[in-house]
């Protein structure tokens, strides 16, 4: 069997690409990409720890559930504040719309 | 009914007021949905009254998900009156900016329905529930005035640091959730305090965890997006935003760092003293150089926040109830005095269509307008702290809290930051009563009751926790005692 730290290995590494995503990337659509990668980062940890969990088997997978659920949910509120700013500005770049500051 | 309806009895109230808004919405003429606040007020006000009369129960429900004990009713009740003050002030801004729609209440029941289970849940899944639901109302609330390009800049970025600050809570949620074998406080608490578990993932978990609600609560020095969002954001809506999520952040903080982490305190005390005074600093320094009256008020409450964040240190070492207390009754006041200030800002712009929340935009107020500028006035005491004001009481509360925890020097520090932090605030009665205008207003008809009723209720909220505290005081106190002794 895999042993529980390749799993975790792989979870942290695609949780901080999705965060470096986040601050590198300038293009709403892809910044909402790499919001969804770490959420599929945390994914991966709860069920890898619910199977090999004692006593606390089958709620990571309940939580995963759940965290579709919000993917889902980010995504159409993200896509739909990237719509709003494409109408304002035919623009999608975050740097575009910086007007207050200080 | 089963236990379990009474527990969630309020927030199916809220649910049913905003699906019933949502539908009825499009059938309604513009004028017609004058009235759909007022079935948001009566929502809330029927399930602050549910929830009043389950005062005396304890108990948990749906298999350990939620608790039902004094310390929810607190803040399940303070932000029912948060979310009804909120609507009192909108009807008007709104309907004058022709975004008079049903969906803005909805979101705000959405949106208070979040909080109130973060305040009540004791599971972690059932609390990343209610902050997501939260979260996910207060972006659209934020960007609600979707043809203003500030408007849509305040929901991006809103949006943006939250889901990112959200993902960090939940990745430091499934590594607690990893090394405990749970998802329940105390059993996670009970885990991490006797259990064999490994130090280090711990103190991963518990920065991401810290990290994620710093983001939340906007302490420095994550709280960059909250000035330009509660800036860009309807007037109102920052009234909600700048109160609602940080109450209900604070409620789930609480509970965390006492009955998950609370034999952790050395390794998050260190880290959140730091944070305390990091934000005390910027609240303080940055509102000094303001000129944009909703600016100045986001970086006023990033300085609430550090104070908050000296109580929350109060009570980690051994689980001091004073600090505790002290937390609920300045989120009380807090509250009260930040909604009532963002509240007067709605009606100078309702009155006055050249009003664009600058500083300048309020010299000669006081002869323009006595009754608004006499309660900005209230409101900017309260906020600097002087009695008899809530404001007073909230903080000598709560730095004697700090004190009495063995923080001398960190409640010396507050008290300093406070005292440079009113400065800006007395600036505002300053230009108000002593600086004449030349400017001409461009009156507007903004007559509307609901606002003066919503001024008044936070006036008196002030006024009442300034010289009556004690019902509250012994609330908090009575909230907290129960869930530190389980």
């Amino acid at each position: 069997m895999t042993p529980l730290q390749q799993y975790l290995a792989l979870a942290i590494a695609l949780f901080f690409i999705g965060s470096w995503g986040v601050l590198a990337r300038r293009n709403i659509i892809l910044i909402v990409m790499c919001v969804e990668l770490m959420l599929n980062a945390i994914n991966i940890a709860l069920v890898a720890f619910s199977n090999y969990s004692p006593t606390g088997a089958g709620r990571g997978e309940v939580f995963v559930f759940f965290v579709f659920a919000l993917a889902a949910a980010e995504a159409a509120i993200g896509l739909a504040i990237a719509i709003a700013m494409y109408r304002l500005k035919e623009r999608l770049s975050i740097g575009d719309f910086d007007e207050m500051k200080g | 009914m089963s236990h379990e309806v009474i527990a969630i009895m309020p927030e199916l109230m809220l649910i049913a007021t905003a699906v019933v808004i949502l539908l009825v919405d499009p059938l309604l003429p513009v004028d017609g949905r004058r009235g759909l606040s007022w079935l948001g007020i009566f929502a809330c006000i029927t399930a602050a009254l549910s929830t009043w009369f389950s005062r005396g129960e304890e108990f948990t429900a749906f298999s350990h998900g939620i608790a039902l004990d004094k310390y929810s009713v607190f803040f399940k009740i303070l932000l029912l009156a948060v979310a009804a003050m909120a609507m009192l002030i909108s009807e008007k801004h709104l309907f004058l900016k022709k975004r008079l729609l049903g969906d803005y209440y909805a979101l705000i029941l959405f949106a208070t329905i979040g909080m109130m289970v973060m305040a009540e849940a004791i599971d972690l899944i059932t609390f990343f529930v209610g902050l997501e639901l939260m979260a996910l109302s207060s972006y659209l609330l934020a960007g609600f005035f979707r043809y203003q390009e500030k408007s849509i800049e305040a929901a991006m970025k809103y949006f943006l640091t939250g889901a990112f600050a959200s993902n960090f809570i939940l990745m430091g949620m499934a590594l607690l959730y990893g090394l405990s074998g749970s998802t329940n406080y105390q059993e996670i608490g009970d885990a991490v305090k006797l259990g064999p578990v490994p130090e280090g993932p711990l103190v991963i978990a518990i920065m991401f965890i810290l990290a994620g609600f710093a983001f939340k609560i906007s302490a420095a020095p994550f709280h960059n997006w909250a000035p330009d969002v509660y800036q860009g954001s309807p007037t109102p809506a920052a009234a909600f935003l700048s109160v609602g999520p940080k109450v209900a952040a604070f409620a789930a903080i609480l509970k965390f760092f006492t009955i998950m982490l609370g034999s952790q305190s050395d390794t998050w005390v260190p880290l959140m003293i730091a944070l305390s005074i990091a934000t005390m600093i910027v609240g303080a320094t940055m509102a000094l150089v303001q000129k944009d009256l909703k600016r100045m008020l986001g970086f006023s409450s990033i300085g609430h926040v550090g104070y908050l964040l000296l109580a929350v240190v109060a009570t980690g070492d051994s689980g001091h109830t004073i600090g505790m207390a002290a937390v609920l009754f300045y989120l009380a006041a807090y509250a009260f005095m930040n909604m009532g200030a963002f509240g007067v800002l709605v009606y100078l712009a309702n009155h006055n269509a050249r009003f664009n929340d600058s500083l300048d935009d309020l010299a000669g107020l006081g002869r323009r307008r006595p009754w608004a500028a006499g309660v900005m006035t209230l409101f900017m005491l309260s906020l600097t702290g002087v009695p008899p004001t809530a404001g007073f009481l909230a903080k000598f509360y709560l730095f004697s809290a700090v004190v009495e925890a063995g923080f001398a020097w960190l409640a010396l520090a507050g008290a300093l930051f406070s005292l440079v932090s009113a400065y800006f605030y007395l600036r505002v009665i300053v230009f108000m009563y002593m600086r004449d205008s030349e400017q001409v207003e461009e009156k507007t008809d903004g007559k509307s009751w609901d606002l003066t009723l919503g001024l008044g209720i936070a006036a008196a909220g002030v006024l009442l926790l300034g010289i009556l505290p004690a019902p509250v005081l012994n609330a908090a106190q009575d909230a907290v005692v129960k869930l530190l002794g389980n």
